[in-house]
């Protein structure tokens, strides 16, 4: 079976873009609803992220007095050794961060669409379940099981050999709990990526006499560059903005990071917005640098997805004697990523304050919690207004998303790479300066916006329309552009080619990003805080308020039920996408 | 999905959106509302049940009362008992201290104040104060609140106590310092947490020692340094006392009374406190740009009288016990007591303290503000 990666040096390179100008020169005069989609589109985009992006910079370089400066970064980041410190460890952080989530993420990803490993199942929940539960929960959990005092995985070693070899506390223990949390989105945006692409070109490496490292190194990595570049992204960008990891696991053993910076500057009156824009513009260069350079890692597959016009059927490479130990890997992390820390949340949602596992605690198990969480009309409903928000948000981000990524990916105008650095830009936005800014504006916009879930719909929408456009462009750019020359030369429209061709083959990539955005749209907490309505909460404003009442065990159950619901509303709308795609078929 | 009727309408609320966001430079805005003026001003000279009965049917006309809070205990027994009693539905927003100033200047700024009632604590109040944007609260009750509870800007409800808790499973009693130079032995090295945010009570500290005790800058910064070099710096009272109860470390050095709970049913104990205890004061205040200022006046009222109860229940330390019947203070007799520098707090100078605190956390120099 021929491939199109093998095809690619037969052909001019500039093969495509000419055929497409040509495809588009001979419409040309003919009105097009693309135009349309297109301009309303990048309206849409501009203003969602304009609006907090100009606040972010006009803040930032603008003094409250009016005079422009860059007093901003010096407040931000003084010249003294303790800046470099806290950059030094910001970045060690966060670049550990990324290593350790894009090899556990990116190797199960591997695993789970590529190899017959056994326990596949285990892997799609491991790539839910650190996401879900609440993130004030996450960093305690892992102190309960990884503290050297009274960590649970230290008792068990000190019962059974006598020692107590793990201490969350340190910097490899905030970047194993970072990159556990890390590694989901990795896991998602690889996995849509490996299922995209087509194994025959591994087989014919193999074929060809190439080691295993080669084939990966040289074949399968190269085929997936794009989400890799994309995951990679992201899971830095994360690592440098994270909140409670730093300040529960690296505070108490004396690593200062960025965030701790963030949180000095957010406690300041007044509120120093110049500092924290300026934190946010140093984040924005990083950012506006990464798209960069994933662009150009993405623009050497621009040309040829590898999802051709060519059929191929996914198959898995043997594992042979290895499986058992990949199965056991698996398990492993499954254990380790799910089973514990849920197993943590479950046991603490049974008890009125958290206390040591031990058959002492048996006798204080109840379901008190639960029957507080249904009966409580403040909980239930915030659990229905954040179902709205969530799905709202992410289905409008991911239209915008799949639109915008279609743009980057597919046309060759100069604007695209400002496009995609415009929306990746929500990403590094502080989530203070972020809720600010809409309160500024909605505030004095008379539609019903300010006081609504309006306003959370439209934060959420924006904050998270870089995961839609990285799992949008990721899932895009591994569709070959000649399926859709080949619809349009067949006479269809824009339109069709888009509804028949295009999204039904980057289907799981975009429901894989809709997916994401509705579980993070749970954990928004920042810019929720102080747009919330009073009477409408959401879940994370809740989880907030029960948490700061002292009621950490009620939290571990709507923890409990959060990750309940969002598993089967996951898992339901993965059928239903999995039945349309047969039928797409 | 996306029809063509939209461009339109994206184009103008960009236009708007972005027109408001470039016109919103916040000049200082101060809502005021002259019915609202004109109603405290009446019910300022009114006493006892004549001035409830007033309010509870001027509030009953407005039907309900939006606040802005910081407490715990207001929502889950407070507001209830409130409703229960006078009829009247309560709105709730409630967030960290720092967060419900920004969101109230917002408003503010865009003259559309949307709570009537705000409470928070005395810094806080102090700020809002200056911005002009609440209400001298003046009613008959504020006589039973002593002195000492009443700032320029407020006339607390309650205190929260900034005192060690130990967890009992870990220290013996009697083993605990009673002053905060005990803690310079090495053998608490690792062991006394200290939130990163409590630059609040370094600065009551200071105050106590240098202007009560006569101790010099010198002699204060060397003993900070030595009690400092076993410090464990932590994020966050909640979470953290929680990891006090589980046993994660013994002694959580600047945590707050109200933690540890009033039933004793808890291995986290305040016994023996160390000298001195330092209180921040905690109140309501109604705002000046009230759309419902009868109700905000009722709730204030009960705030002082009726609430003080679930306060005490809470673990605060109410302002006014003689609405309590049968009242037991929690802290023993003759705990010397120091209160928050609200007035420096309010000012520039709080950031310098807070610079301070942080420098003596990471070892740093100065240690006091310059």
């Amino acid at each position: 079976m021929s491939t199109t990666l093998a095809d690619r040096p037969e052909r001019p390179a500039e093969t495509g873009p000419v055929r497409s100008q040509r495809v588009t020169r001979r419409r040309a005069g003919r009105f097009e609803a693309k135009h349309i989609v297109i301009a309303v589109v990048v309206l849409l985009l501009a203003y969602l992220v304009l609006v907090p992006l100009i606040f972010l910079l006009w803040k930032t370089f603008v003094a409250d007095d009016g005079t422009a400066g860059l007093s901003g970064f010096a407040h931000a980041f003084p010249d003294n050794a303790d800046t470099w410190a806290m950059v030094g460890n910001t970045l060690a952080f966060a670049f550990g961060s990324m290593v350790v989530s894009m090899v556990i993420g990116g190797g199960f990803a591997y695993l789970a669409e590529r190899t017959d490993v056994p326990f596949r199942r285990l892997l799609s929940l491991a790539a839910l379940v650190p996401l879900i539960i609440p993130a004030i929960l996450y960093a305690p959990a892992w102190i309960f099981l990884g503290s050297a005092n009274i960590g649970l995985m230290n008792n068990v070693t000190g019962f059974l050999f006598g020692i107590r070899p793990f201490d969350v506390y340190s910097v490899w223990g905030m970047i194993w709990v970072q990159s556990l949390h890390s590694a989901p989105i990795v896991f998602l945006l690889l996995s849509a990526a490996f299922r995209a692409s087509d194994p025959s070109m591994e087989e014919a490496g193999r074929v060809a006499g190439l080691g295993g490292w080669r084939v990966l190194t040289r074949i399968t990595l190269p085929m997936v560059k794009p989400a890799l570049a994309g995951a990679a992204l992201i899971v830095f960008i994360q690592s440098l903005e994270v909140f409670e990891i730093p300040t529960f696991l690296g505070l108490p053993a004396g690593h200062y990071v960025l965030t701790s910076r963030l949180y000095y500057l957010y406690q300041q009156y007044p509120t120093d917005y110049q500092a924290v824009g300026a934190i946010g513009v140093g984040l924005l260069v990083i950012a506006c640098l990464g798209v960069w350079l994933a662009g150009r890692v993405g623009g050497s597959l621009r040309e040829s997805g590898t999802i051709s016009g060519k059929a191929f059927r996914p198959r898995r490479k043997k594992l042979g004697r290895a499986r058992p130990w990949a199965g056991l890997l698996v398990l492993g992390y499954f254990v380790l990523a799910v089973a514990l820390p849920l197993l943590i949340l479950l046991y603490s949602s049974l008890l009125k304050t958290y206390e040591q596992p031990g058959i002492h605690a048996l006798g204080d198990l109840s379901l008190n919690n639960y029957r507080t969480l249904f009966s409580d009309p403040g909980i239930v409903g915030s659990f229905e207004n954040t179902m709205i928000v969530a799905v709202c948000a992410a289905t409008a981000a991911m239209v915008l998303a799949t639109v915008a990524s279609w743009i980057v990916v597919r046309t060759g105008g100069a604007g695209r790479r400002f496009l995609d650095a415009l929306t990746f830009s929500p990403l590094v936005i502080p989530g203070l300066v972020f809720g600010v800014a809409l309160a500024v504006v909605y505030l004095r916009v008379s539609l019903p916006i300010y006081g609504t879930l309006v306003i959370l719909f439209i934060a959420y929408t924006t904050r998270f329309l870089p995961y839609g456009m990285r799992y949008a462009s990721a899932a895009l750019s591994t569709v070959s552009r000649e399926l859709e020359e080949s619809a349009q030369v067949a006479g269809a429209r824009w339109f069709t080619t888009m509804r028949r061709v295009l999204l039904p083959l980057a289907a799981p990539g975009v429901i894989g990003g809709w997916v994401y955005i509705l579980i993070v749209s749970f954990r928004e907490l920042q810019s929720s805080i102080l747009l919330y309505t009073p009477g409408k909460e959401v879940v994370s404003v809740t989880i907030f308020q029960q948490y700061q009442d002292g009621n950490a065990t009620l939290v571990s159950a709507i923890g409990v039920v959060l990750v309940l619901l969002l598993t089967v509303l996951v898992v339901v709308s993965q059928t239903i996408a999995a039945r349309r795609g047969v039928r797409a078929e | 999905m996306l029809k063509k009727p939209m461009g339109g309408l994206a184009g103008l609320v960009a236009a708007v959106g972005i027109g408001a966001l470039l016109s919103a430079c916040g000049s200082p805005a101060t809502a005021n509302t002259q019915a609202a003026q004109d109603a405290y001003a009446k019910y300022a000279s009114m006493k006892g049940k004549t001035r409830e009965d007033a309010l509870v049917a001027a509030a009953k006309s407005e039907g309900s009362v939006s606040l802005y809070i910081t407490n715990s205990a207001i929502k889950p027994e407070i507001v209830p008992a409130f409703e229960k009693k006078y009829g009247i539905k309560v709105t709730i927003y409630r967030a960290t201290t720092e967060q419900l100033r920004t969101r109230i200047l917002q408003e503010a700024g865009a003259h559309r104040i949307q709570n009537d009632v705000v409470e928070t604590k005395d810094s806080e109040m102090a700020i809002l104060d200056q911005k002009g944007l609440i209400a001298p609260y003046q009613s008959d009750i504020t006589a039973q609140v002593p002195d000492e509870a009443k700032t320029d800007d407020l006339v607390g409800a309650y205190y929260i106590a900034t005192l060690p808790i130990h967890n009992t499973k870990q220290v013996q009693p009697g083993e605990l310092p009673k002053d905060i130079a005990g803690y310079a032995d090495p053998k608490w090295k690792g062991k006394i947490a200290v939130d990163q945010g409590d630059f609040n009570w370094y600065e009551d500290l200071y105050n106590y020692y240098t202007k009560q005790k006569g101790m010099s800058d010198a002699d204060f910064v060397k003993m900070m340094k030595s009690v400092a070099a076993n410090f464990r710096v932590v994020d966050g009272h909640v979470a953290n006392t929680q990891l006090l109860q589980a046993g994660d470390f013994p002694v959580f050095l600047s945590d707050f009374l109200h933690y540890v709970p009033a039933n004793g049913n808890t291995t986290l104990s305040f016994e023996q406190p160390m000298t001195p205890v330092t209180l921040q004061i905690l109140g309501a205040n109604p705002m000046k740009g009230a759309a419902h200022p009868a109700a905000a006046l009722l709730f204030c009222d009960f705030y002082l009288t009726e609430a003080q109860k679930y306060l005490n229940d809470a673990g605060y330390i109410p302002t006014n016990p003689s609405a309590i019947p049968g009242y037991t203070p929690r802290l023993p007799e003759g705990t010397t007591f120091v209160y928050d520098d609200w007035k420096t707090l309010a000012s520039d100078k709080g950031n310098a303290w807070q610079q301070a605190w942080s420098n003596l956390l990471k070892g740093q120099d100065p240690v006091l503000p310059q």
